[in-house]
């Protein structure tokens, strides 16, 4: 059977070349044949017409065994597909419009499933991902989040659990086989590995062994990082990854598939928790970790939360940081804990930002594509219509019901097929810009660009249904089609535009109208926000994020003396008019966690307010536009070693009174002892510098000096520099920054597109549903200009008579706008609901603009109705200009 | 020519196409000769169902074809016995021989 099946599948593939392969074998027939009467003394031209004779019909036999050689059923599809094609081509205004559109709302749908899939669907790439679930804290904002490692040895008592392990996770310079490159790393207890079922494509896992203090530092790393850096040669284990502060030995290679465990954040090298950190003091130590436990076959997720509730008290008491001072104790015994499902992954704030946007998106895609399938159902009705003659003519000619539903089918799927494959191009090109877009904002982001089978199936799920739509819509008109009447009126036109195109325009433009609405509310959120005075001046600021060098573990901390003489470097490229450094980039990472304020001196008082604690050295203020209103700014030539120096916001000064007496006061910032007496020296104008809350322009912030503790500027220092004017030369930076030699420029970028970048879900939810409102507007254009300038034209008849009996031009003019009002009306009635629909489901995106503002939904039906006028007005102008003469010569 | 001539029965073509490929590979032409000549022109074959059935003895994967320069210097499509296609014969040379021995039993005693 098989060899059939390759040879039909050759005959199919090869259709051309099988044809003349059957020709010739025939041919050489004949030509034998014909040879042997000419040997028997008969003439040439009477040897080949005995020859045809004795064969008998040649085609009928061509025929015979091209039904042997080929599946009868695909030829017929393929002429079918033929046919389609031809007729399509027929009209190639409507084909072009109905592909263009088609492939435009096929390509985003496509796109953001697959971005939700990959974002938000994907099981991780473990064993059994299902049976993972995440133990975490629950942090301010009700998101899980790390605990301590030392959970993991009470859990571990839980027979409701399989496994327990931990990780935590750091992007961090790591040199592989002499190339720095920024990379994923995971800290794993040691069974993870076993845990969580990841394979080793060769040499070996890391194991509890190596998770202990005093253990030699090894890695695996994953398949993609060991392609990317080693080129995938085998001889890669014993060779050494350095990471800063240590150098690991390669003892592994994860099996391919799997990529890390944080959502869209791959991986590239997997340590031993315990190897990890190099700044914590020596001997054993504890990591906040994420904790995954795999669930036991017989127990649920329920029973697990529910153990986990029961047991709490008993898991931190027994769990408490070492280390820990006595409050930080009691706030850890309160820690509230929650159980999650890891199945796809652990998720830091992906989720949190980018779910609630998405499946915004996602909404406003699916109403583009149903709004796309009403409008070119509406054409495809037309376009029926038109064919009436056709279509009967078919029938009368014994062509079955059936074959006329497959033609018309065939047709869809053409149109839908073609549109779905460009569809897919114009996706992949979105994805990529996603993920371009996605590593510039988060540097590690990334989007696996493998489509999975939910993806397929979403792709051919959309194809049968749009096909089976526009079947339909195409059927509609032929199914009670009589032949007498179809032949009888064709050209005539008596039938005006059924209800059912009436209802489907309408239903369009109420889809349209919610569109519009969304769109403008959330252009109209995002101006707001834009507009709001974060107090800083981030226009020509540069942020530069440094990051120390794997090779620099010799000198980990650097002094001050090193920092202002870098600084000093940074000030002397020309163009720099100032230059700061401080301990986090405004609006890329917020404040790292808010800290009880305390007066000290007896000033104290009623109230202890937490405030945002950042690190900020001298010029800060100058450099992002801030000023200081009491006091004065930190100095970098500061000789007198007094406390150390803190300046306040205006918002924090003003929870203590008169923002003037603070000056001289000191204050404690959290239970740190370095921070145990700070004193105030300035009071800095309020400033926003996140935009997690775009309403709160004047937190509560404690600037500390940087050059009070530059010990704790850590991991990424970040430098800060206003140009006088033009761009900054980013390879004079770099240089600097190499000169000066314990770090390199992690990244470069202003002030601005960090603003952009925190923007991100709001500028995408309203970039992306102005362009599909827009979308929608031409769609529903072109669909009431096609539907009018249909009825114009099928009504000629009708508009001769009318006009020959005296109709004045406007009559006439009236009778194509009536139809577009009660449209329009009905569409109005539809929509509206639909709007507070779109403004309920884009509420949690908006900024200072109600979900039910009337303004947007007053000007959006504004729009619709203008959009509908000038839809109507040339079919309108053609109808009142129709000639009467000719139109009844028609008749 | 002569009146003696009798379309085959129904099924039969394709034995004797079998059974004549035994004699060794054969474009499509020498096929209908051979039967012709072999059953002293009793046997008269329906050149128009002779491809058919060739391209379907193919499919089945009892003959197999090639292209070769005939002996008459022209290329020509040559059939050849594959060894399913032998077993084939066999089984249904078999077949045919009981049938006739049965139907010539029933036309003699009847």
């Amino acid at each position: 059977m098989t060899v059939a099946w390759g040879r039909r599948l050759r005959a199919l593939l090869f259709r051309g070349r099988a044809n003349r392969d059957l020709d010739d074998e025939i041919a050489a027939h004949l030509e034998f044949e014909t040879r042997k009467y000419m040997a028997r003394g008969i003439s040439e031209p009477e040897a080949r017409r005995r020859a045809r004779v004795e064969f008998g019909g040649v085609e009928p036999a061509k025929e015979a065994c091209r039904d042997v050689d080929h599946w009868p059923c695909i030829d017929a599809l393929l002429r079918d597909l033929r046919h389609a094609g031809r007729t399509l081509a027929k009209t190639p205004m409507f084909t072009a419009v109905a592909i263009t559109i088609l492939t435009l709302a096929n390509g985003s749908n496509l796109a953001v499933f697959a971005l939700i899939d990959s974002l938000f669907l994907r099981p991780l790439p473990v064993d059994r991902p299902g049976e993972l679930l995440r133990i975490a804290s629950v942090d301010k904002h009700g998101r899980p989040a790390q605990l301590p490692s030392t959970i993991l040895e009470p859990l571990r008592q839980y027979d409701g659990a399989t496994g327990v392990c931990g990780f935590d996770s750091s992007y961090e310079a790591a040199e592989m086989n002499g190339a720095i490159s920024q990379t994923g790393t995971l800290g794993f207890t040691g069974d993870c590995f076993q845990t969580l079922g990841i394979k080793v494509q060769f040499g070996r896992a890391i194991t509890p062994v190596d998770d202990r203090f005093g253990a030699p530092p090894v890695a695996v790393i994953t398949a993609s990082a060991w392609r990317r850096a080693f080129g995938g040669r085998p001889d890669v284990l014993g060779k050494s990854i350095r990471l800063p502060g240590a150098t690991f030995t390669v003892v592994g290679v994860t099996e391919d598939r799997f990529d890390g465990l944080l959502l869209a954040f791959p991986a590239g090298i997997i340590i031993p928790l315990q190897q990890e950190s190099s700044t914590a003091p020596p001997g054993p130590h504890y990591a906040w970790v994420n904790v995954l436990v795999r669930r036991a076959d017989r127990v649920s997720t329920k029973q697990v939360a529910a153990w986990v509730k029961a047991q709490r008290h008993n898991l931190l008491e027994q769990s408490i940081p070492l280390h820990a001072k006595p409050d930080a104790w009691r706030r850890y015994l309160n820690a509230r804990l929650m159980v999650t499902s890891a199945a796809n992954g652990v998720d830091y704030f992906m989720r949190d930002r980018f779910a609630q946007p998405l499946y915004a998106v996602f909404g406003i895609c699916g109403a583009i594509l149903a709004i796309a399938c009403v409008n070119l159902a509406n054409l495809m009705l037309a376009r029926a219509l038109r064919r009436r003659r056709e279509i009967a003519v078919r029938l009368s000619l014994g062509a079955g019901t059936g074959q006329v539903v497959r033609l018309l089918t065939t047709e869809s799927f053409l149109l839908v097929f073609t549109a779905s494959a460009a569809g897919v191009l114009l996706a992949r090109w979105l994805l990529q810009i996603v993920g371009i877009e996605g590593a510039m904002i988060f540097g590690n982001f990334h989007l696996s660009s493998s489509p999975d089978w939910r993806v397929l199936v979403f792709l051919t799920a959309a194809l049968v249904f749009i096909t089976a739509a526009f079947a339909a819509a195409s059927m509609w008109h032929c199914r009670r089609l009589s032949v007498a009447t179809a032949l009888r009126d064709a050209g005539r036109g008596i039938a005006p535009a059924g209800s059912a195109q009436r209802l489907l325009a309408s239903l369009q433009m109420g889809l349209t109208l919610a569109l519009v609405v969304a769109a403008s509310l959330l252009g109209a959120s995002l101006r707001s926000i834009y507009r709001i005075d974060l107090g800083v001046n981030t226009e020509n600021v540069w942020d530069v994020m440094l990051a120390s060098r794997p090779d620099s573990d010799a000198n980990r901390y650097a002094t001050a003396a090193y920092y202002q003489e870098l600084l000093r470097g940074v000030e002397s490229i020309p163009g720099v008019s100032s230059a700061t450094l401080c301990d986090f980039v405004p609006f890329f990472n917020g404040f790292y966690g808010e800290q009880p304020v305390r007066l000290l001196d007896g000033a104290a008082g009623e109230s202890e307010p937490r405030a945002g604690a950042v690190m900020v050295s001298d010029s800060y203020f100058r450099t992002l536009g801030l000023r200081i209103i009491a006091g004065e700014d930190f100095r970098r030539d500061r000789v007198d070693r007094r406390d150390p120096e803190v300046i306040l916001s205006e918002s924090l000064a003003r929870q203590f009174g008169d923002p003037q007496r603070l000056i001289g006061h000191h204050l404690s910032l959290g239970n740190d002892a370095v921070y145990g007496r700070l004193q105030i020296v300035g009071i800095a104008s309020n400033a926003a510098l996140d935009l997690v809350n775009p309403g709160q322009t004047a937190p509560l912030v404690v600037y500390t000096n940087v050059w009070d503790h530059p010990e704790r500027l850590a991991w990424y220092p970040v430098v800060l520099i206003r140009m006088a004017g033009g761009a900054l030369a980013t390879a004079a930076i770099r240089h600097v920054i190499h000169q000066s030699g314990r770090e390199y420029v992690e990244r470069i970028n202003t002030l601005d597109a960090e603003k952009d970048g925190a923007l991100v879900e709001n500028r995408v939810a309203a970039w992306l549903s102005g362009a599909f409102g827009l979308l929608a507007l031409a769609m529903a254009g072109c669909g009431l200009f096609g539907l009018l300038s249909y009825q114009v034209s099928s009504r000629a008849g009708e508009i001769g008579i009318r006009v020959a009996l005296g109709a004045r031009r406007a009559q006439i003019q009236w009778l194509v706008i009536r139809q577009i009002l009660v449209v329009v009306a009905v569409g109005s009635l539809l929509g509206l609901p639909l709007s507070l629909v779109a403004g309920k489901a884009t509420a949690s995106l908006l900024f200072g603009v109600s979900g039910a503002s009337v303004a947007a939904i007053g000007g959006s039906l504004a729009v619709l109705i203008a959009t509908a006028l000038i839809a109507a007005w040339l079919p309108a102008r053609r109808a009142a200009a129709l000639d009467p003469v000719a139109a009844l010569r028609q008749e | 020519m002569s009146d003696n001539r009798i379309d085959l029965l129904q099924g039969t073509l394709d034995l004797l196409i079998l059974r004549t490929l035994d004699a060794g590979p054969m474009h499509g032409w020498a096929i209908s000769e051979r039967i012709q000549q072999i059953s002293d022109d009793v046997l008269r074959v329906n050149q128009g169902s002779l491809y058919p059935a060739l391209h379907r003895l193919e499919h089945q994967g009892w003959i197999k074809a090639k292209w070769a320069v005939s002996e008459l210097g022209r290329r020509a499509r040559f059939y050849e016995l594959t060894a399913a296609g032998r077993r084939q014969l066999a089984l249904e040379a078999g077949k045919w021989a009981r049938m006739t021995a049965a139907i010539g039993r029933v036309l003699e005693r009847a």
